[in-house]
């Protein structure tokens, strides 16, 4: 456990062996350790989507993937387009005819992640195409070009009858790489292969941080944050994963993925607010690392869980040196960033109440239309009994330090049926305990105004 | 040779082929110039000032010269040359001096052997010195009490232009508009940072590559900041990821910095910049004020505009001044005006310097312009589409310079292929007259903007309008071009070939333009200002007439002819009117090259003569591309949120050398329009400092948002251009804004004056009008 080690993944077919700081991007180790220049670097943050990959056949920002957590899987990139054949790709040439390539700094980004779209989704509609290219920045051509050649590649892939992954991918070369660097980056990071490991763990807890799908961690690495300098990486530990529903109760690891959350049936059926803002979380190259445990940790006041968790009175267990507690999730943020979680406190399960007669909605109102932070979010969740509503749950998203539970709109929920209900009443109960702020992404009064609108419109829905 | 150039029937120009580097990039094999190494090469870092306004600046790089792999910190005090960025002002340091004007300028230099490492040891470098309080607003920076940041009175510009009887027509006039218009900065957000890789090369000299629009600005930069004469300076320019006009002037900064380090170490150094400091020290679009006047008569004639053009300019004064040029010069708009008065001044402020951006200057005061006729069209209860068509500028019709319009114009053809395209005459319906706030569904409404736009550097930068191009076929027939000029995304490398091969009758395929380099050809000036297409386009055809005359001279002995019977068809050379006599072009090549014919040759292209004099009367651009864009949205009554159905953009190019690739100019520049319009904005705190310096802070559009966008070509040829081109570049953003503002007006009865159109804005200002009542 070095400042260096050695990690091994299959690489575009071949083998691939690294000697690198375990922190380091998988975006470094292509370009700067294995001189792989085709996967781009426009942002480092995972907003642009030039670095696209595929990681076990899923597109993934390579910038926010740290190299520890590659080890022992599958890695494809632009690379693998290009060669005599590979080169005729149909995806190639369909970007190449439609004129879908200008500047070409994100064309290998997009070629990757249309890949991984077709491979999910081999016959994907236009706006299917563009909520799968969402995550990927173009500055040059207005996005119609590309997204018809995404569209005649399909088309084309599909003509040859070959819908399989291997026919979408394209003909491999194997060839071994190897590389190593002396950057160096300075923390450690340890995987732990069972939770009560990480209890005789927690020696300087001050410095640890837990990494999950890094999608934050790794930025504020990028951005010169402080981030601790040992990580936890957690992506070994099974108990960490699963969505189940047991005793009328969904249970959700906390290593579950956005992307895993919002296409699972069980959360669909019974937590359809969680599921809802799973899918608008960000871009799917988001969705397929960022986890539910490391969002709720991290506590940002604009957190998309937290209003749908809060709304559904999800409780969440966590653990800390072979103590268990449980409380509600509402109760883990205390401010914009910070948590109450104590140092090397680990969220074990997040338990949400699924009663068969559970409904729930969430609205997330954002700037553009696709992988952005709220303005405002928020979700509302109910269950009915003899057609009254009981256990209402009304919680506000980015428009205060924290998630912040609704009481007075509950109360005037409890009680009544969903047609009947004061809209205009528990409309303005939001708006009298929320607390926004002006900033450059919105400002007070038309948070404000959000709040009550999508109050009375969400209620709408639940009533019909 | 004039055959070359008014041939009716082209074989290679006009048609849409496939643009020669599309591949390498597509499959990751081009390389910009992070994709580059070299043996020993030193990675670079700029250590930036946290403050935005700071005096008696002092530098302390003890602790950090210390640091593990730290090869050279260089500060102001190291250049061998002159601190001074050669623009139009020399007005800006390459590194601080004694004061520093705006958060994130460039104070010190690190080199080290990882990048890491210079990271680290450029956190360690210590700036001190007395905080100033930055002004941030250019209209306070005009108040004679503000800092003194430029001169005494802090304008680093300001242009006149005053035509006819403006006081006595304005106030005899039917109907008049007085309003303002504000617009935002717009990041450029090109995909690409800003990079370059320089080494010292085996002469003595230095040889710099890396990501710019304007090869030869560069070789100015470094020769200045290292004191050496030109001949010692090569700059090559880089497969590049975007430029929008943001890699117009400050390349020449990254530059400089990364040949100090390399002239210091020896040793080869590679500056790249994130993205985060791309956003804070790199140019930016204008910030604007514009006060708009304009009068008509009660039928809706055009009689006099009087405007008030304030610019942002930043810290330096960059390219302000030739940004505030163009922007006064269209401020107007494409009408016909009795009289005309138009004032520009660029203000110096803390902020970070503006520069160029696809536009430059023009998209600001086209918000205003388009958004005021708007407003009077309503006035008048006029169909704003029937307003701009009465008024629009036609061939023999004058602008605001008295320049007449006397070459092709396809302004009208423009206004109503677009307004066609949308649906106008059948769909259009007047405002509401009351804002429908209670509404519940969606309210549709259509909007039109038109916008002209003047190709070339003009009477601006005069001095620099000629390109230079050298062209050589090899033995095998195949052409080398190298042009000074750049491919930055745009497609010149496809629309050069395109035009060479038509020119020498060469197959398309056997054409190859080199990168830009500037030991290989002449100063060309800036690839900007749409002007690529006619001054390397014709600099290259002039190189092509040259070895045409040796061309049909051997051709036409092999088929013995005299030579002005000589056709050419891709690949062959024929007998007029006898095509059975005809001969492969790689047999006239042979042919020539063994009577020892020069089939290589420079070509050179100086621009029709522009002025600008007295009162801003003149030519001042050798032509116009003429613009419109027709507009359908969508807008939530309730929350204000805006959704643009689709966007119809009509430009008048002269003639599409390539029509795909002028598509895709049209469809890209209406996106970054649209995101203009809708959610760019950069947000500087009351200290000077960005507050959101990346793409989670700063939107541009995705996918899920871009509209339908129907590109539609317009060709009036230009005599001037090659094969009667203009260019398009910077058209297709111009006036998408504006449209989309009045599409707004129109859907919502709510009209708001500033940029982006976010809902917050439309419910602060219809907020404010229910304060006024």
């Amino acid at each position: 456990m070095s400042a260096f080690q050695t990690f091994r993944f299959r690489l575009n077919g071949g083998d691939a062996e690294v000697t690198v700081p375990p922190t380091m991007s998988l975006q470094r180790v292509l370009r700067d350790v294995l001189g792989l220049t085709g996967t781009k670097d426009g942002c480092r943050e995972g907003e642009c989507g030039a670095c696209t990959v595929l990681l076990d056949r899923a597109p993934v920002d390579s910038c926010i993937v740290p190299i520890c957590q590659v080890d022992g899987r599958e890695v494809m990139t632009i690379e693998a387009f290009s060669g005599r054949e590979s080169d005729s790709h149909p995806l190639v040439s369909a970007f190449v005819s439609h004129g879908a390539v200008q500047c070409g700094f994100c064309t290998p980004g997009m070629i990757m992640s249309a890949a991984g779209l077709l491979i999910d989704n081999p016959d994907p509609s236009p706006s299917e195409i563009e909520a799968g290219l969402a995550g990927n920045l173009c500055r040059c051509t207005g996005y119609e070009k590309i997204v018809s050649a995404v569209k005649s590649a399909a088309d084309s892939l599909g003509n040859r009858g070959s819908r399989s992954d291997r026919a979408i991918l394209p003909a491999m070369h194997p060839r071994r790489y190897t590389g190593q660097t002396s950057e160096f980056e300075g923390i450690r990071v340890i995987r732990p292969e069972s939770i009560p490991d990480i209890d005789a763990l927690v020696a300087d807890p001050a410095t640890l941080r837990f990494l999950a799908g890094g999608t934050d961690l790794m930025v504020q690495k990028t951005n010169r944050k402080p981030c601790g300098d040992l990580w936890v990486d957690l992506s070994a530990l099974k108990d960490l994963r699963g969505i189940d529903r047991v005793n009328g109760s969904l249970r959700i690891g906390p290593l579950e993925t956005y992307h895993a959350i919002a296409t699972h049936p069980l959360v669909k059926q019974y937590a359809r607010a969680l599921s809802e803002a799973a899918a608008m979380i960000g871009s799917d190259h988001i969705m397929r690392r960022a986890t539910i445990g490391g969002n709720l940790g991290n506590a940002a006041a604009c957190a998309d869980g937290y209003p749908p968790l809060t709304a559904l009175h999800a409780q969440v267990r966590t653990r800390l040196k072979g103590t268990t507690r449980v409380r509600p999730v509402e109760s883990i943020p205390v401010a914009n960033g910070r948590s109450s979680l104590e140092p090397g406190e680990l969220i074990t399960d997040i338990v949400i109440p699924a009663g068969d007669t559970t409904r729930s909605v969430f609205h997330k109102s954002m700037p553009r239309h696709a992988q952005c932070i709220a303005k405002v979010s928020l979700a509302i969740s109910m269950s009915l009994i003899d057609g009254k509503i009981v256990n209402p749950g009304f919680a506000l998203g980015a428009v205060g330090p924290t998630v912040i539970r609704v009481p007075d709109a509950e109360s005037l929920m409890a009680g009544r049926r969903p047609e009947e209900l004061d809209r205009n009443a528990i409309a303005h109960a939001a708006v009298l305990v929320a607390r926004p702020i002006n900033d450059f992404r919105s400002d007070i009064d038309y948070r404000l105004r959000i709040v009550e609108l999508e109050t009375l419109r969400l209620l709408q829905i639940l009533s019909d | 040779m004039e055959h070359v150039l008014t041939q009716e029937k082209t074989h290679v120009v006009g048609k849409p082929v496939i643009r020669p580097d599309a591949v390498e990039k597509a499959v990751g094999r081009s390389r910009y110039i992070a994709d580059l190494t070299r043996p020993g090469m030193l990675h670079a870092v700029t250590v930036r000032s946290a403050l935005a306004s700071m005096s008696s600046v002092r530098i302390d790089p003890s602790a950090a010269a210390a640091m593990p792999g730290v090869v050279c910190i260089a500060t102001a005090a190291d250049i061998p040359g002159a601190n001074r960025v050669p623009l139009v002002f020399q007005d800006q340091p390459f590194l601080a001096e004694s004061s520093v004007r705006f958060h994130a300028e460039a104070v010190a230099l690190v080199a080290a052997e990882t990048y890491l490492d210079a990271v680290r040891a450029a956190e360690a470098v210590r700036v001190e010195g007395v905080a100033g309080v930055p002004c941030i607003d250019p209209l306070e920076a005009l108040n004679p009490s503000a800092p003194r940041i430029h001169g005494e009175d802090n304008i680093f510009k300001a242009y006149d232009i005053e035509r006819g009887e403006v006081d006595r027509l304005m106030a005899s006039a039917d109907v008049r508009i007085e309003t303002t218009y504000r617009t935002p900065h717009q990041v450029h957000a090109y995909l690409e940072t800003q990079g370059m890789l320089a080494e010292c090369d085996d002469t003595g000299g230095i040889r710099v590559e890396g990501s710019m629009q304007c090869p030869f600005y560069v070789q100015d930069a470094v020769a200045a900041i290292l004191g050496l004469p030109k001949n010692k300076v090569v700059v090559v320019q880089t497969t590049t990821g975007g430029g929008f006009g943001g890699k117009e002037d400050v390349p020449s900064i990254v530059a400089g910095h990364a040949a100090l380090l390399a002239w210091m170490t020896r040793r080869p150094v590679r500056l790249i910049y994130t993205r985060e400091e791309d956003f804070r020290a790199m140019s930016k679009r204008h910030p604007s004020v514009t006060r708009v006047r304009i009068a008509s008569t009660s039928h809706g004639k055009l009689l006099a505009a009087d405007i008030l053009y304030t610019l942002n300019g930043g810290a330096y004064a960059t390219l302000s001044p030739i940004v505030l040029w163009r922007g006064t010069v269209h401020a107007a708009g494409p009408y016909r005006w009795d009289a005309v008065r138009i004032h520009g001044r660029a203000v110096a402020t803390h902020t970070v310097p503006c520069g160029a951006f696809r536009g430059f200057g023009q998209p600001q005061v086209a918000f205003a312009i388009e958004s005021a006729v708007d407003e009077l069209a309503l006035k008048l209860g006029m169909d704003p589409l029937e307003l701009r068509r009465r008024n629009i500028l036609r061939e023999g019709d004058v602008t605001a310079t008295n320049h007449r319009i006397d070459t092709s114009c396809g302004m009208q053809e423009a206004l109503d292929r677009a307004a066609e395209a949308i649906g106008w005459a059948e769909r259009w319906k007047p405002a509401p007259s009351v804002i429908p706030t209670g509404r519940t569904s969606m309210l549709r409404g259509m909007g039109v903007s038109v916008s002209f736009y003047g190709v070339g550097l003009g009477a601006g930068g005069k001095h620099l309008a000629r390109a230079g191009a050298y062209v050589q076929i090899e033995s095998d027939g195949s052409v080398r071009i190298f042009i000074g000029n750049t491919e930055m995304g745009q497609g010149a490398r496809s629309v050069i070939s395109q035009i060479a091969a038509e020119a020498l009758a060469a197959p398309f395929e056997m054409v190859h333009l080199g990168s830009t380099d500037t030991s290989r050809v002449p100063d060309s000036g800036p690839t900007v200002a749409s002007r690529t297409t006619v001054m390397s386009g014709n600099a290259v055809l002039d190189a092509c007439r040259k070895l045409r005359l040796h061309l049909d001279r051997t051709a036409a002995d092999l088929l013995t002819c005299a030579d002005d019977q000589i056709v050419v068809s891709p690949g062959r050379y024929s007998v007029r009117d006898q095509d059975w006599r005809t001969i492969p072009y790689q047999e006239v090549v042979a042919g020539a090259l063994s009577n020892r014919l020069p089939l290589a040759t420079a070509g050179y292209f100086v621009a029709p003569d522009t002025s600008f004099g007295e009162s801003g009367q003149g030519n001042p651009y050798m032509t116009y591309v003429w613009s419109a864009n027709a507009v359908e949205v969508e807008i939530d009554p309730a929350t204000f949120e805006i959704r643009v159905l689709r966007i119809a953009a009509a430009h008048d190019v002269g003639k599409a050398i390539n029509p795909r690739e002028v598509s895709g100019q049209i469809q890209g520049g209406v996106l970054q329009g649209l995101g203009y319009g809708l959610m760019e904005e950069i947000a500087i705190a009351p200290n000077g400092v960005m507050l959101n310096p990346g793409f989670s802070g700063y939107l541009i559009p995705t996918p899920a948002d871009a509209p339908e966008i129907i590109p539609i070509i317009v060709e009036h040829p230009f005599p001037d251009g090659p094969f009667g081109a203009r260019g398009i570049g910077e058209p297709p953003l111009i006036g998408v804004a504006p449209a989309i503002a009045n599409a707004i007006a129109n859907a919502f009865g709510v009209r708001v004056r500033s940029l982006p159109l976010r809902p917050e804005n439309i419910y602060a200002h219809l907020r404010a009008r229910e304060g006024d009542r």
